[in-house]
């Protein structure tokens, strides 16, 4: 085969060939090293005009060249990145073939070079980007197959997505009918969301906070959530992302728990007050019993004292009315004496004198019925009559010594029927009353006496007896807790607190009747209570 | 105040300033708890050994209010450290009632039935 050099320009002519045809080849994805092949009527031996190309890197198939290269006979193997081989097979290169080559090559390597990088810098792009793709997929599947609702919100806080949990948990049918919507119209109160957006301003990021979200049909969710900031590459704050959890089932565990507790509590309550209330009564009972051995005790030599009393005044009855007795001179042992007049002085100072003993008497009488009425112990098969009015009576002679340096008790009994119940209880009811009224206006250490002013009258069904007084009347703002148990306005070891708890349940609870107060600060109290005249029979009365 | 309570009080107030409080006492056994900041989770989980303490200084038939003017914020776990208070008050024979409520604390208390055991002053009442 005759050997046949082709001019130097064709060389050149088809290195740019070659160069033009990889240059526009945008859809070959060759590795990162190609070799150009030149064969044929060269009948070239390989000439590597580069000292770093590795027999390694080149690519198995070249590609191929049209146009003017072919027409000079020649093709091209491959090309390697800013190198290139060329093969001639059965000669050598000549000196000025290979320094043509060599300019050639440091001609190309550049352009080479470049287009690979670009090649190299769009491959890379374009794995990026798969893998992104893929991510996003992921990311999406995984959103997507979440049981809590997950989504994101820009600076503004409307939603920009929301997954199908999401949308499923607020009973709507598609994202769409959220996104753009401002979060905290979705919030029971929208100051808690606020309230989070604050946390999150400091923390950048916020843990299980619960907060209350609203359905499509108003009801509510009980959500936990956990949120944190999004920021873009440069760091800007884009907007949030969040993941709620529904705790309704457990908000609703926790609250029947709650309510068994306030069961319990309540329950716990009672029997505390029951306790207490035993206590008391009990105390009451023992003093009621003792008040009940002392009137005896006080009886009997009362008895004797007043019968004394009233033959010491007989006597003395007999004694005037023989000193004033005329004997049978017609004159009187006065006359005779001239003490006359002295002697019917002292007689007309005993009178007075007898008069007071006998008032002084029959009031200790009084007192000592009406205690041993008030603290006898009642059987409880044992219903008594009651005339409202004399235990009125009988309340204020007890209560007097409270009394009588404070108020003037002025009392309207009225025409009313008898009724049936236990006296000392009801006595006891009266005299807390008049005791609280008497303590109150005494609290006001004012100058001149109070005014308690007591009446009874008949109201259909109910006896009826206000007990109104001029003291300093009670705060409104512990009106609606005067009846609870221990609750009082007085001082340590003043007030148990019990008093106006146990008239409640006497009148209340054991009569079937009302006891209601009305108090005006600054102007006084009545109590009123109503007592049925023919009560509903009940347990223990 | 009792002094190691007002001290205690102090002390748990310098560590944990997301919610504070202030006691006082207004009368024979009325203690007047004034709460500031959120009952969160965290926050009421916290407070309530202090709470406790507090709880032990008053005497029977003696009375604790807790001033809520400034609880913006209340959770499940806030409501529930109340209804604690307000059992262990009773048990106690204590009075127990909450002042000046603000009205998104108060939805959420009514939506928990927490209002069904105790009367809620409101704070625009």
């Amino acid at each position: 085969m005759p050997e046949r050099q082709a001019p130097p320009h064709e060389f050149l002519k088809v290195a740019l060939d070659v160069m033009k045809v990889l240059a526009n080849d945008e859809s070959r994805k060759a590795d990162s090293v190609a070799m150009a092949t030149i064969a044929g009527h060269f009948n070239a031996t390989t000439a590597v005009i580069s000292k770093r190309v590795r027999r390694r890197d080149l690519p198995d198939q070249g590609i191929s060249v049209s146009g003017d290269s072919m027409a000079a006979g020649m093709s091209v193997g491959a090309v390697c990145t800013g190198y290139l081989v060329l093969n001639r097979p059965g000669s050598t290169w000549s000196a000025e073939e290979g320094g043509i080559l060599l300019g050639f090559a440091e001609l190309l390597a550049p352009v080479i070079a470049s287009r690979e990088g670009k090649r190299r810098k769009l491959s890379a792009q374009k794995k990026r980007l798969a893998s992104l793709l893929l991510q996003e997929r992921r990311l999406v599947d995984l959103t997507n197959g979440s049981p809590e609702m997950i989504y994101t919100t820009g600076v503004d806080d409307s939603i920009t997505s929301i997954n199908d949990a999401g949308v499923h948990l607020l009973g709507y049918d598609t994202p769409q009918e959220l996104i753009g919507r401002q979060f905290s119209g979705l919030a029971l109160n929208h100051e808690d969301r606020d309230y989070l957006l604050q946390r999150l301003e400091l923390k950048h990021k916020v843990a299980n906070y619960e907060i209350i979200l609203l359905k499509k049909d108003g009801s509510p969710v009980f959500c936990l959530e956990s949120t944190s900031e999004m920021k873009n590459e440069t760091g800007r704050f884009i907007g949030l992302q969040g993941i709620v959890k529904n705790i309704t089932d457990r908000i609703e565990s926790e609250r029947a728990l709650w309510e068994s507790n306030m069961d319990l509590a309540s329950l716990n309550q009672k029997l505390r007050m029951t306790q207490e209330k035993m206590v008391q009564q009990e105390k009451l009972a023992s003093i009621g019993l003792l008040a009940a051995g002392i009137a005896h005790e006080i009886n009997n030599p009362l008895g004797f004292l007043k019968s004394n009393f009233e033959t010491t005044r007989l006597i003395l009855q007999d004694f005037q009315q023989f000193l004033e007795s005329p004997h049978s001179s017609g004159t009187t042992v006065l006359d005779v004496n001239g003490t006359g007049a002295a002697f019917l002085e002292a007689f007309s100072d005993l009178d007075e004198i007898f008069r007071e003993s006998e008032d002084g008497f029959n009031r200790i009488i009084r007192i000592v019925r009406d205690l041993k009425s008030f603290s006898q112990t009642h059987q409880v098969d044992v219903i008594d009559d009651i005339d409202l009015n004399h235990e009125v009576e009988s309340a204020i002679m007890i209560a007097w010594n409270e009394i009588k340096y404070v108020a003037v008790v002025h009392t309207a009994p009225g025409i009313i029927p008898g009724i049936k119940g236990h006296k000392g209880e009801l006595g006891q009811v009266i005299l807390n009353m008049l005791i609280n009224a008497a303590h109150a206006i005494s609290s006001q250490k004012r100058p001149e006496k109070g005014t308690i002013e007591i009446q009874t009258l008949h109201t259909d069904a109910f006896v009826r007896l206000i007990i109104l007084d001029d003291g300093p009347g009670i705060p409104k703002d512990v009106q609606s807790r005067i009846f609870d148990p221990f609750f009082t306005t007085k001082e340590p070891g003043e007030g148990t607190g019990l008093g106006l708890s146990i008239s409640y349940d006497i009148i209340v609870n054991k009569y079937g009747g009302h006891l209601e107060v009305a108090s005006e600060p600054g102007s006084g109290t009545q109590f009123t209570i109503d007592l049925p005249i023919h009560p509903v029979s009940r347990p223990g009365f | 105040v009792n002094p190691e309570l007002y001290a205690a009080v102090a002390r748990y107030n310098d560590s944990h300033p997301e919610l504070t409080l202030g006691v006082s006492v207004v009368g024979n056994g009325q203690y007047v708890v004034t709460v500031s900041g959120s009952l969160d989770i965290e926050t009421s989980t916290q407070v309530k050994p202090l709470l406790d303490d507090i709880v032990k200084h008053i005497p029977v038939a003696g009375h604790l209010t807790l001033d809520l003017e400034h609880v913006g914020y209340i959770s499940s776990t806030g409501v529930g450290l109340l209804t604690t208070l307000l059992s262990q008050t009773r048990k106690e024979l204590i009075g127990f009632s909450l002042t000046r409520v603000q009205n998104p604390v108060i939805k959420v208390m009514e939506l928990l039935g927490f209002s069904s055991f105790i009367d809620l002053e409101a704070l625009d009442a």
